[in-house]
């Protein structure tokens, strides 16, 4: 049924209708699951559009993007999501590359260590906030009890209640959470680095900083990309945490939850939408130069 | 030719699965006969199933109970009435959520007799004009919880009357070291701030807004003037701006606390040993008065509403009269010990000593009034939240009470604006 004649009039496929059908369902699953919404948010977006306000839906064009950007919140909630993007990815790749790099040298116990490793990365970020605000809670938690046993302190330290040391916090959860998937993708990279590179730098009398900077780092450029992605996008969504850490504060509060707070909790959803297509456009931007630089890399 | 057929159900199958995703449905929720409803309401609601198979005796309506989270209600109700769909035929009202609820018409108007008006004062929160769109089952009436133990040892034998009695008490509380932090008062940037802030206002200086809905400043001055200075003398743990409202208000049951305002159902958790650390040390009172004013309270209350969308509004309207019956009230005192809203079955649970101390209660429930001057404002859900969010910068000492007064009069004026 889906064939054609060739010159020699044999019966052939049309391979190109043939895997349009294939592509159908997925396209439309794809379309219906991820463009409409999509679509459907940005014309949210141009409207006044309260659901407790049922009367006053109607379009006013870019006024709530203007509104967005204007709100002192959302530029707070920016502020947070960049500082804590920056901890997670200096901090976050750093903690990635040492962690991978001693499960490779582990040779007795680098498959028990990397089951162990993994553990953070298959718990629910909800519970990771949770168990991270009993360790941080500024009277007496985890760490301040710790300490005060150590005689370091004398007095509990308000780790979240100060809102540079709550970012610092956060930036350290999410690392925590984040960097077992990193590991692992630059153990997996470690493996296939053959050691007679290494051996054979050595005979030159390369030392091991050397060859950890002139061979191994350079090979590791394919995964580095992939783990600043994942660090990228775990530091912008951050959600859970901060909710567990702090609920709805609004200094403390990051783009999701700024976003949250405004669809869910004011019911607002054009000022929502807005904020949704100001934060998809951002990440936008920052993805763009990730898959560039990490295409320009696969090329060479 | 197998493979092939094989391909193709697949296709088929995936093809199926994507329309039906797409299709119509025709009712947000399901759609019963006439003598079946739904009913949305936290867990803390519910009925047992022994009494909603004596109301399908009684009344012929069968109930199909669907306990939600309370966080999740609201956006559930609003968004089924958005297309014009009923969430459930009978679901939660909030107090809160009244001013909103009912200016979007998602609220059909419910019968309320005489008797009921005059036993449950609290419903005059969800009147709008002359009608009532949703009865209260839930009391949520503020008291001031007191722990006599700790007074006692303190030196203390008269209980707070009013607000300088309770100034002296805790300043006595923390002198003589009887407990560390003696008020628990949530600081935390969730709506337990907001309420507690608005009690203490209101019932300090008689007046929160004003007539036209704005700030009434003076009123705010003086509140955070309180939790600024009971901050800075030690009496609230500074660590309640990192904690939820109820692990706040749960410390007079733990004994971390001496002092409390809070919800009324504290009056049965603080005697209960499976919750509370302090039984029978706890006394309940009424909120203190300024020196010489006149006594009155306030209640944040819980209540069901009949959706405007039901297409069973008699026999939803049943269950409602049934649910907020004084039968009814007494049996979700014993089986889920909610506080009636009911005078009469307050008086009658206090009589027999059912609830203990219970007489603060009914005396409570006949001087309750409310603070907003025009009732639940539609827009509450901002306003809370510019309330608890500035609450929580004075708690961190990141604002003066100066600065917190405009910057929330500011909030508040815009608000009204849009």
């Amino acid at each position: 049924m889906f064939s054609c004649f060739n010159m020699e009039g044999k019966i052939v496929r049309n391979k190109n209708l043939w895997a349009a059908i294939l592509l159908l369902p997925c396209i439309l699953i794809i379309g219906g699951t991820v463009f409409l919404p999509i679509i459907t948010t940005f014309g949210y977006s141009l409207r006044d559009m309260n659901l407790t306000e049922v009367t006053t839906n109607k379009f006013v064009g870019f006024e709530n993007y203007r509104k967005v950007l204007t709100n002192p919140d959302f530029r707070d909630a920016l502020m947070n999501n960049l500082t804590v993007l920056v901890l997670v990815i200096v901090l976050g790749l750093i903690t990635s590359v040492f962690v991978g790099v001693v499960l490779n040298n582990s040779s007795r116990f680098g498959s028990l260590l990397t089951a162990i490793v993994i553990i953070p990365w298959a718990l629910p970020p909800l519970v990771n906030g949770i168990m991270w605000k009993f360790i941080f809670f500024p009277g007496y938690g985890l760490l301040n009890k710790l300490l005060m046993d150590a005689h370091l302190i004398n007095t509990p330290i308000s780790w979240i209640t100060s809102r540079s040391l709550f970012l610092f916090v956060v930036a350290i959860i999410i690392i925590w959470r984040t960097v077992p998937f990193c590991a692992i993708l630059i153990l997996a990279n470690l493996k296939n680095i053959p050691d007679t590179y290494a051996e054979s730098f050595e005979l030159e009398g390369g030392s091991r900083w050397q060859i950890f900077t002139k061979i191994t780092l350079p090979l590791l450029i394919p995964s580095l990309g992939v783990v600043l992605i994942n660090l990228t996008t775990s530091a912008m969504n951050v959600f859970d945490e901060i909710i567990a850490l702090s609920g709805y504060q609004s200094d403390n509060a990051s783009l999701m939850v700024y976003n949250y707070s405004t669809i869910f909790n004011f019911l607002d959803f054009g000022m929502g939408s807005a904020t949704a297509y100001i934060i998809m456009l951002l990440v936008g931007i920052v993805g763009y130069f990730y898959v560039k630089n990490m295409t320009k890399n696969i090329k060479v | 030719m197998f493979k092939r057929l094989l391909r193709m159900g697949l296709i088929a199958a995936l093809f199926s699965i994507v329309l039906v995703g797409c299709s119509k449905n025709n009712s947000g929720s399901k759609s019963y006969s006439s003598n079946e409803i739904s009913v949305m309401v936290p867990d803390w609601g519910a009925p047992t199933q022994k009494m909603l198979d004596q109301f399908e005796k009684e009344s012929g309506v069968k109930v199909n109970m669907q306990p939600t989270a309370w966080d999740d209600i609201k956006s559930k109700v609003s968004i089924a009435s958005n297309g014009k769909q009923a969430p459930a035929d009978v679901f939660e009202v909030d107090w809160s959520w009244m001013g909103e609820f009912q200016k979007a018409g998602w609220l059909n108007k419910v019968d309320v007799s005489k008797n009921d008006v005059n036993d449950i004062p609290s419903l005059a929160t969800f009147k709008a004009g002359d009608d009532y769109y949703a009865v209260p089952y839930s009391h949520g009436i503020r008291l001031l919880y007191a722990n006599k133990k700790m007074l006692s040892d303190a030196g203390i034998d008269q209980m707070p009357a009013t607000w300088s009695d309770m100034d002296k008490d805790m300043k006595e509380l923390k002198d003589k070291k009887i407990v560390k932090y003696p008020l628990q008062f949530p600081l935390g940037a969730e709506e337990n701030a907001t309420t507690t802030f608005l009690t203490y206002a209101y019932m300090r200086n008689g007046v929160i807004f004003n007539k036209d809905n704005s700030l009434n400043k003076k009123s705010a001055l003086d509140t955070f003037k309180y939790i600024d200075n009971a901050v800075k003398s030690g009496y609230i743990d500074p660590n309640s701006v990192s904690t939820g409202g109820m692990d706040t208000y749960n410390g007079i049951n733990s004994g971390k606390g001496a002092i409390l305002i809070g919800p009324s159902s504290f009056i049965v958790s603080s005697n209960n040993k499976k919750v509370s650390k302090v039984v029978g040390q706890v006394e309940p009172l009424k909120i203190p008065t300024n020196d010489g004013s006149a006594p009155k309270s306030v209640a944040y209350t819980e209540a069901v509403g009949i959706s405007k969308f039901s297409k069973n509004k008699k026999a939803a309207a049943k269950f409602v009269k049934w649910y907020s019956s004084q039968k009814v009230q007494k049996q979700l005192y014993k089986s889920l010990n909610n506080i009636p809203t009911r005078s009469s079955v307050l008086q009658e649970l206090t009589d027999n000593n059912s609830i203990k101390n219970g007489k603060v209660l009914v005396d409570s429930n006949k001087l309750l009034t409310m603070p907003f001057p025009n009732g639940i404002p539609d827009n509450y859900g901002k306003l809370s939240s510019a309330i608890f969010n500035t609450v929580n910068k004075v708690g961190r000492q990141k604002m003066t009470p100066e600065q917190a007064t405009n910057s929330l009069a500011k909030q508040i004026d815009k608000l009204n604006k849009d």
